[in-house]
């Protein structure tokens, strides 16, 4: 490993150190010109040290002036389409360069819900396998791995996979079930890393805890670590809720870009076609409404365009905050009530 | 006391539970390489697509048809533009993440942890749309202002929007990497009279170059693979580039916009899935990249 | 919970032999758990050698040495914690009510529920302090609310900490104090009314007052029971313990009546250690 003081001394020296950095060999020693020289070096050294703090702080501004001007842009150019009356409740027309937004809202969630369903369970388990059960081996190595090659996939990817096994392979065509295996996809890499870390995190005190008091890790699992790691999952699994909601990519050849012309939501007849809960029609999230009509070029389009999109961050941002609520308000249950 | 189930066949439960949920993700993970690598390699197999033409051709047109009633499948343009975009991208962004990462772990901490690291989750969580939407109407905007440029579009304002994207992922795993080195490193070089930045750079930065360079590589994954924001504002005309301000098409735009319009199976949709392939090979390049970079301070 | 012994296993002939020769004729009561030549390696690492002795109800035993000696180690093979280990492999013979426990066969969760454990550091679970008591016995099967009630308050008062936790059960049991904690995990242990308790070290984290307090509290709990301490605290083994065993170098040394280990020491190595040559 590297040894700091040798890399340090060896890599200047103008750090002052002693004379030993002075190198006068063979020159004679001179007392003054030696201080003057090491206080040039120092001064040099200080002025680097403002300088590089101030580069730093102009960076840091920038970034933040950059996060900042983002968001603020969107609100500016699109809240005044989003409290328009209708824009929330009404469902689009002219393929979306009219009206308001509200299946794609609706369809949105939906993806969303079905993507949760799917992916915590089997991110919870494949996490907790991999924590509590999975010995240091192959087993381990190679499920890892399969996780990490998931997470680097360009969801555009993900997304022809889904269209050849679930749009066309298993016949479910553009359908919400399958943009939310898509999604599922997407989502697993990120929610298993999360839970993971979130059990790991979990002292093995309480594991060594659970396991001397003759219970087994499946119970240490579900009653002691899961609990303990509760708060930090549900961070976890709501923050990735966001990123799926922005999702589009993967989406555009598995739930496609269109949503039925008119939807019922009272209607329990999970066949129809215009059942807002079939969940094998095609369905369209606010993130593809937003690709599919960005190039319009009527005033109308582009106001639903930017309505759209200070809707999709400010569900984002709720998300954000709620994930850090939900987070430290479980952990104050979880330990004490 | 009451006996329930026996601990043994719980554990046995558990283990199962739990070994198919990772076994399921697995299968998933092995079924998509050995299928999108299928399709891809069909095109070269099935179709005759010629894998030299395939890597260095210039023409790309699914539409039109050559002689022999093939496609034209030089896909060196789009190959081209993807590399180009992505080291530009990564050009633009890896100073100021790394510049920012410093700020917030070692210049301040506080504030690092409390406010910039909840603002650049925010930035991880901003939809690749949106990031579109904001460079095809103010990044491309610009582009013309500044530039003169006809369009706007091209390959710089798609790596600048990329910038932006990758800007938080660089970022976050820089300040992991950063706050990895242990703190008796940065004692032991202030102890012998070293100013912070002095500290900063020879000792820290060094003790976390393989970290970091795994963070920019992450950053360089999701650059290369990113498909909306960048079809948002790089034109997308399969050619090649004629220069940072000229329309042109990435890997993924192009699978953006032909993929739904060829039926399964014709040559047009398998040479799609070779570039899909594609894509897929250069995301493994880069795990095994950062693999190797695991494993290297352990030899040093 | 009854004290019915279980049908002996096999090798239970050579096995009581064996103790009779070990514990000598004053016993009347067989040796509720011995060991017979155990070894333990991590990996290619020899942490025990051949390491053989025997624990009666009633008496509290401390295992003393220098850090690294395997006294951890041996307390770990009691209830074959170290079976968690990866790569940690057990040899020899752990006798616990008349059958050996070291097979593959053996049931681990029906063994480590009659031999309770208390580690270094209190390690309550972020759940109230009801719950840490009730939440094992309800996993082996005891769902009545009543007897539940019943059992913490029994656990609680055995451990001597009732009366300062009777008001806040459903308090969270980490804001407890370091001592409390410690008195709760003993609680939590002997709420599965195990005849055999090991505790590893449990007084290095405290302060002196938690520590009299536990040391007074094993006393209490060792009715009907073998406690097993270890202890890096050579004070505290002649305090509480009726033997000792002395390690050195993944090796039991010597064992006897505390008083002759500590006066009247009969190994070099033991005397170097008593007078604080090594530690």
């Amino acid at each position: 490993m590297l040894n700091p003081v040798e890399s340090v001394s060896g890599a200047n020296g103008a750090a002052g150190v002693g004379t030993s950095g002075s190198g006068s060999v063979g020159s004679v020693y001179d007392p003054r010109a030696e201080r003057a020289r090491r206080d040039a070096l120092r001064r040099r050294a200080i002025a680097q040290d403002k300088f590089a703090t101030g580069v730093l702080t102009v960076i840091i501004a920038l970034v933040l002036a950059i996060v900042g001007a983002m968001v603020f842009y969107i609100l500016f150019e699109g809240v005044g389409t989003l409290v328009q009356p209708g824009f929330l409740t009404e469902r689009a027309r002219a393929n979306g360069t009219a009206g308001g937004v509200a299946y794609q809202l609706f369809d949105s969630f939906f993806l969303l819900v079905l993507t949760l369903l799917i992916s915590v369970p089997v991110s919870l388990g494949a996490a907790v396998f991999l924590v509590e059960y999975a010995p240091d081996g192959p087993v381990k190595r190679i499920a890892s791995t399969a996780v990490e090659t998931l997470s680097s996939l360009p969801s555009i990817v993900v997304g022809m996979f889904g269209f050849l096994v679930f749009s066309v392979g298993f016949g479910w065509k553009y359908s919400i079930i399958s943009g939310a295996v898509a999604l599922t996809m997407f989502n697993i890499p990120i929610l298993v890393r999360a839970i993971q870390q979130a059990l790991e995190d979990v002292p093995r005190a309480q594991r060594d805890a659970c396991l001397a008091m003759g219970l087994t890790r499946w119970e240490a699992t579900v009653h002691v670590l899961i609990p303990s790691a509760m708060s930090a999952i549900v961070t976890g699994v709501v923050l990735s809720a966001g990123r799926v909601f922005g999702e589009a990519a993967a989406l555009l050849f598995t739930s496609g870009m269109s949503s039925p012309v008119r939807l019922n939501f009272l209607s329990l007849n999970f066949n129809s076609p215009s059942c807002a809960w079939n969940i094998f029609r095609p369905g369209e999230s606010l993130a593809v409404h937003i690709y599919k009509i960005y190039g319009e070029g009527s005033a109308e389009a582009q106001q639903i365009v930017w309505g759209t999109a200070a809707l999709l961050m400010i569900c984002v941002l709720i998300f954000n905050v709620a994930a850090r609520i939900a987070g430290r308000a479980i952990s104050r249950k979880v330990t004490g009530q | 006391m009451v006996k329930t189930m026996p601990k043994r066949r719980l554990e046995k439960v558990g283990l199962s539970v739990t070994g198919a949920c990772v076994a399921l993700v697995t299968l998933v993970v092995l079924a998509l390489i050995f299928m999108v690598a299928g399709k891809g390699i069909s095109a070269f197999l099935k179709d005759g697509v010629n894998p030299v033409e395939f890597f260095t051709g210039t023409k790309w047109d699914l539409q039109n048809t050559n002689d022999a009633g093939m496609p034209f499948t030089g896909a060196l343009p789009l190959i081209v533009t993807s590399f180009t975009v992505m080291v530009l991208s990564t050009l633009f962004a890896l100073p100021i993440a790394i510049g920012s990462a410093i700020f917030a772990v070692e210049i301040h901490p506080d504030f690092g942890r409390k406010v910039f690291q909840p603002l650049v989750e925010l930035l991880v969580g901003i939809p690749s749309v949106v990031f579109g939407l904001i460079g095809f109407h103010v990044v491309v905007a610009a582009m013309k202002l500044f530039f003169g440029a006809s369009t706007g579009l091209g390959i710089l304002p798609g790596a600048i929007v990329l910038a932006v994207m990758i800007l938080p992922t660089i970022t976050t795993f820089s300040i992991d990497a950063l706050r990895a080195v242990p703190a008796s490193y940065r004692q032991g070089s202030l102890a012998l009279g070293c100013t912070r930045w002095q500290t900063i750079w020879h000792v820290v930065l060094y003790a976390a170059r393989p970290s970091l360079i795994t963070a920019t590589i992450l950053g360089m994954t999701r650059a290369f693979g990113e498909t909306l924001a960048v079809r948002m504002v790089i034109g997308g005309i399969e050619a090649m580039p004629q220069g940072l301000l000229s329309p042109a098409s990435t890997i993924t735009t192009t699978l953006t916009t032909s993929m739904a319009v060829y039926a399964d199976g014709t040559p047009q949709a398998d040479v799609l899935w070779a570039l899909g392939l594609l894509l897929m090979a250069m995301s493994l390049v880069f795990i095994l990249i950062i693999h190797l970079i695991g494993k290297g301070p352990q030899r040093a | 919970m009854n004290d019915s012994k279980q049908t002996a296993a096999s090798g239970a002939a050579v096995a009581d032999a064996f103790a009779s020769e070990q514990a000598g004729s004053k016993l009347v009561e067989k040796p509720v758990l011995y060991t017979h030549n155990v070894n333990v390696w991590y990996n290619d690492h020899h942490a025990l050698d051949d390491t053989s002795l025997t624990f009666n109800k009633g008496e509290i035993t401390a295992l003393i040495g220098p850090s690294g000696c395997g006294k951890s180690t041996f307390l770990r093979c009691l209830n074959l914690m170290n079976r968690e280990i990866d790569g940690c492999q057990i040899t020899g013979d752990i006798i616990y009510r008349d059958h050996n426990i070291n097979t593959p066969e053996e049931d681990l969760y029906e063994l480590r529920r009659s031999i309770g454990m208390v580690f270094q550091q209190p390690n309550p679970f972020p759940k109230s302090i009801y719950e840490n008591i009730a939440f094992a016995p309800r996993c082996h099967g005891l769902r009545d609310k009543a007897s539940l009630d019943q059992l913490v308050e029994e656990s609680l008062r055995g451990a001597a900490l009732w009366d300062e936790v009777k008001d806040k059960l459903k308090k969270s049991a980490q804001d407890l104090s370091g001592g409390q904690q410690q008195r709760l995990c003993i609680a939590r242990a002997l709420a599965l009314k195990p005849d055999v308790i090991l505790l590893d070290e449990p007084c290095s984290a405290l302060d002196p007052i938690s520590t009299l307090a536990i040391e007074q509290l094993m006393t209490s709990i060792a009715d009907g029971r073998a406690i097993i301490i270890v202890t890096h605290n050579m004070e505290q083994a002649t305090r509480v313990s009726n033997r000792t065993a002395f390690f050195y170098m993944g090796e039991m040394v010597e064992t006897g009546e505390t008083e002759q280990i500590f006066n009247a020491p009969r190994t070099e190595k033991l005397q170097d250690y008593l007078n604080g040559r090594f530690s």
